[in-house]
């Protein structure tokens, strides 16, 4: 069932990317000055040349690619940290660093989850135009997901990062709560898609053309240190929510958490929390606040890349910490029985 | 209305003292009794669909200075930016075709416009004064120029913004002329131009783009004068103020003021200034000025022309709406207006043989109006100038209407032709 | 000891091959019509401060005190080739304050006093009221409130001076928070030249 639903919202995302273009070229009315009785350079005299005047060029091009390579930066060593070095330390690391640069210097803005929205109106609306910087943070996670799983939401994406930082006393939500809840954000993307195209299938959405998803960003007014109080009391709650439910809005509500949950699924080479040999001593199921781990095994679709598990897990501590194979044997018992 | 031409007459103030003026001149800036009411009859009601004839035209350089006629001889200011000359130019009404011209060298750039000031006729001399301030007086037959003054360097003058505006006044036995700096108002000798009295300025008032206007109220013959600290009336035997009436106005002034019978006078201006009706009153040798009411921009005022006393109303083209016509009485309440039928930007307006001519201060759009106090009704209109900035007050005589735009000075046949 | 794929793996290949040529396409149409960068602009013909016409209403600051940053992305603009040069600009002077001894209103429009003005070509001692000025906004102060816009309005104004998306701080928020209040909707996202793109 739950399965039906989600290809059901990939196949009308498809439809909506392949689907239709509707060519609207926008009649944009003259801008008249009322007389032209400027004096000109010899009348005002003593050599004057008017000056140019500073045209509001768009954000220099280098700033935009030190956006995507810190994006691009950024899922690399999150891989890297979390794939290859199994470090919690570092990954808290990257996330602060993450949750700085793309969180409040660059204010939230510009983010992949946003982005569904304009790619979905460029694709509806040809004389919308569509930056590469967008196109490149909206596609590049999605290239990860499909190779390692959601590295983005572990330590790059900021809302995730502002959400990682209270995960503090982590209560389990039952498996079928956890699930139901999940479905939300398959809907909220296919709302999203929905009111960024202004149109769905013919059905107008109503009140028109509208960014939900950045209308309705829980945490970029924290950013922005300003925001509609409705909207701030939503983080608030959500960030108070998530003291004990691990990342409320990436599990649940977030629409670009759902492209990349199904992407992740499969993924090439995802999280394994043992590669080489399983003690199935379950502290890693213990230690996930997010309930992707189930039979001692990460869910690739559910895993948020926060490297918990590798923290507790007794084989890392082996590696590093240089334990007693028998200390690690007999931890593992205990929590067995 | 004729009652107050009556006296103009019988106190000897107006033109048709001056020894070859005919009823059909327009001498000076606002016609032979500044009122901006032409008194020929037989004009034209309908237009051809093509507009009236126009019977000559000649390129003038950008500004809003319009002619005078006197006497089948169109007069007025030019300036020509290539050679740097400022010009007072003389040409026939018949043809346009040019009789002689003054020329003098100076440098003046186009501040929204270059010229803007009408010259005075009296049939010997012309007076004219040019946009640094510099008072001309010419012989009207050769355009030989006589005497000069420079009010400036004379009266301690400040060229106002954008250039001088105010029209000189000519009587009888003398030019009258503002000045601010050392005086308030000048009166000059018309052969020398030696001062016959000046006016003491202690408030230390600026020249304005206002033109003096003759009125006689309390049966003294005065001159009434507005300043950015309000308006003034000058005694026209020694020139002494008679009163002044503190009311503040903004950037600029550019209306007359309009004398309305024989004891009230209408001041509007520009740049959100109120409007403000004044009763003058004399009592023994004093006079006094009050406030009768006043008038918000939102209500009404007039940005650079002065209203028409026709028919115990005013008419003129009022601020809002991008200029409406309107009818006013003379408690300041609006009779009609010209909403939702036309509106006139900053374009000026003449009165002759119950019809109005109103120019489209934007477009150049001339249209016909019909001089009543219960609608506004169109009789005609014709596109006869090119847009922007149509903002030249017109003239009349003998049956051909004057009008310009920024390029070209037209004359028009409105009357039914010879 | 190489293990043989099963049958999961190589449907995992297959997908996962898919999903990138998927990605790989999306990606290459979209940037193929991305031959500009999209922006917030303001359109002229619309917002009410620069909006010819509109005069005698009351100026809008919506762009100044609506946008996401502390200090609007929006600044006044006086385009210099349009400007009129007047000594008594009615952007740069409250027009309706008191006329000084020099002729000059005594107050300035601008609250945050962002416009300066230097006098330029040649001057004129004995005429100073009809001098030219060069007008400058700082940027530093302006916070696009407009007032000094709809002062530069016809018939005196020639409305030289208008309110522009300033890129450089501009955060281009998906969802522009001034674009939501404009009255006029005159904030609308527009193709902007990269210029050497």
């Amino acid at each position: 069932m739950l399965r039906l639903i989600k290809y059901g919202c990939v196949l009308a995302v498809l439809m909506v990317l392949l689907g239709s273009e509707i060519a609207s070229p926008r009649a944009e009315a003259q801008f008249v000055r009322p007389v032209d009785v400027v004096p000109p350079d010899d009348d005002i005299g003593e050599g004057y040349k008017t000056p140019a005047v500073q045209r509001p060029l768009p954000r220099e091009a280098w700033w935009n690619l030190v956006d995507v390579a810190s994006l691009s930066a950024a899922l690399v060593l999150s891989t890297w940290i979390v794939l290859g070095r199994r470090s919690r330390y570092w990954l808290v690391a990257l996330t602060v660093a993450c949750l700085a640069y793309f969180g409040f210097y660059r204010q939230g803005c510009v983010c992949p989850i946003g982005a569904i929205q304009n790619v979905t109106l460029s694709l509806a609306d040809s004389t919308y135009v569509l930056p590469v910087v967008v196109i490149v943070f909206f596609l590049l996670p999605l290239v990860f997901a499909l190779l390692f799983g959601r590295v983005f939401c572990g330590g790059v994406c900021p809302l995730g990062a502002i959400q990682d930082l209270v995960v503090l006393q982590p209560v389990d939500v039952p498996r079928r709560w956890d699930k139901r809840l999940g479905i939300l954000k398959y809907v909220y993307l296919v709302v999203a898609i929905w009111y960024a195209a202004g149109a769905l299938m013919g059905i107008e959405a109503p009140g028109g053309r509208e960014f939900i998803i950045c209308r309705f960003d829980p945490f970029v007014g924290f950013f922005r240190f300003t925001g509609s109080a409705g909207v701030l009391i939503f983080g608030g709650v959500l960030l108070v929510l998530g003291i004990f439910i691990g990342r409320p809005y990436c599990r649940y509500l977030c629409p670009y958490g759902a492209l990349l949950a199904i992407l992740s699924r499969f993924a090439w080479r995802g999280v394994s929390i043992t590669p080489d040999k399983e003690l199935d001593c379950g502290l890693c199921t213990e230690a996930c606040p997010l309930g992707a781990i189930e039979k001692n095994r990460a869910v690739l679709s559910s895993c948020l890349f926060c490297a918990r598990c590798f923290d507790w897990c007794p084989r890392d501590k082996t590696n590093r910490a240089q334990c007693q194979e028998g200390d690690v044997r007999a931890r593992a018992e205990t929590v067995e029985s | 209305m004729h009652d107050l031409r009556f006296r103009w007459i019988a106190s000897g103030a107006v033109m048709l003292a001056a020894q070859v003026a005919t009823a059909d001149d327009w001498p000076q800036f606002r016609g032979p009794n500044r009122d901006a009411i032409s008194q020929e009859t037989g004009l034209l009601r309908q237009w051809p669909e093509a507009g009236p004839k126009v019977l000559w035209s000649v390129e003038v350089c950008e500004g809003y200075a319009a002619p005078v006629v006197h006497t089948g001889r169109v007069y007025f200011n030019d300036y020509d930016r290539k050679s740097r000359t400022w010009f007072v130019r003389c040409a026939a009404l018949e043809d346009g075709k040019a009789l002689w011209r003054f020329s003098d060298k100076k440098r003046i750039r186009a501040n929204h416009g270059i010229t803007r000031t009408v010259p005075a006729v009296d049939g010997k001399y012309v007076f004219s004064l040019d946009p640094k301030c510099v008072f001309h007086c010419l012989d009207a037959a050769t355009g030989e120029e006589l005497w000069r003054k420079s009010l400036v360097k004379e009266y301690g003058s400040t060229i106002p913004a954008w250039y001088a505006g105010q029209c000189p006044l000519v009587e009888p036995d003398r030019v009258v002329i503002a000045t601010g700096g050392r005086a308030v108002l000048v009166a000059l000798d018309k052969a020398t131009g030696s001062e016959i009295w000046k006016t003491p300025n202690p408030d230390k008032l600026a020249m304005s783009h206002v033109s003096v206007m003759p009125a006689v109220i309390g049966g003294v013959k005065q001159y009434l004068y507005n300043t950015l600290k309000g308006p003034l009336g000058v005694a026209a035997d020694d020139g002494r103020v008679l009163w002044h009436f503190p009311w503040k106005f903004n950037v600029a002034v550019p209306v007359s003021p309009v004398v309305i019978g024989d004891d009230r006078v209408f001041l509007t201006s520009c740049y959100e200034a109120d409007t403000v009706m004044i009763r003058v009153r004399r009592e023994g040798d004093t006079f006094s000025a009050e406030k009768v009411f006043s008038l918000s921009p939102s209500d009404w005022n007039s940005e650079t022309h002065t209203p028409v006393v026709y028919k115990d109303h005013m008419f003129g083209v009022g601020k809002k709406r991008r200029g409406l016509f309107t009818c006013l009485d003379f408690d300041g309440k609006q009779v009609w207006t010209s909403k939702g039928k036309a509106s006139f930007g900053l374009g000026s307006y003449l009165l002759a043989d119950g019809m109005f001519y109103v120019l489209e201060g934007a477009t150049g759009m001339l249209r016909l109006l019909e001089a009543n106090t219960s609608e506004y009704k169109e009789l005609a209109s014709a596109q006869l100038l090119d847009g922007h900035d149509v903002w030249a007050p017109l003239a009349l005589s003998d049956g051909k209407l004057l009008i310009r735009d920024m390029t070209k000075l037209v004359c028009v046949e409105v009357g039914q032709g010879k | 000891m190489k293990k043989q794929p099963t049958r999961r793996d190589v449907l995992g290949h297959v997908v996962r091959g898919t999903g990138l040529l998927v990605l790989g396409g999306a990606a290459v149409h979209l940037v193929r019509r991305a031959n500009a960068e999209g922006a917030w602009w303001i359109d002229p013909t619309k917002c009410v401060n620069i909006r010819l016409g509109a005069t005698g209403v009351e100026v809008c600051d919506l762009c100044a005190t609506d946008c996401v940053l502390p200090l609007s992305a929006i600044r006044a603009v006086n385009e210099f080739s349009e400007c009129g040069r007047c000594c008594i600009c009615p952007a740069y002077y409250d027009v309706r304050s008191e006329v000084g001894p020099d002729g000059l209103p005594s107050r300035k429009l601008c609250p945050r006093d962002a416009i300066t003005r230097e006098a330029i070509g040649e001057v004129d001692p004995e005429d100073p009221l009809n001098n030219f000025y060069e007008y400058t906004i700082d940027e530093d102060k302006c916070n696009g409130c407009g007032a000094c816009v709809m002062g530069c309005k016809e018939p005196a104004g020639l409305g030289s001076i208008r309110l522009e998306v300033r890129y450089d701080v501009c955060l281009d928020c998906n969802r522009c928070t001034i674009a939501q209040v404009c009255p006029d909707d005159a904030i609308v996202q527009k193709a902007i030249d990269l210029p050497g793109a």
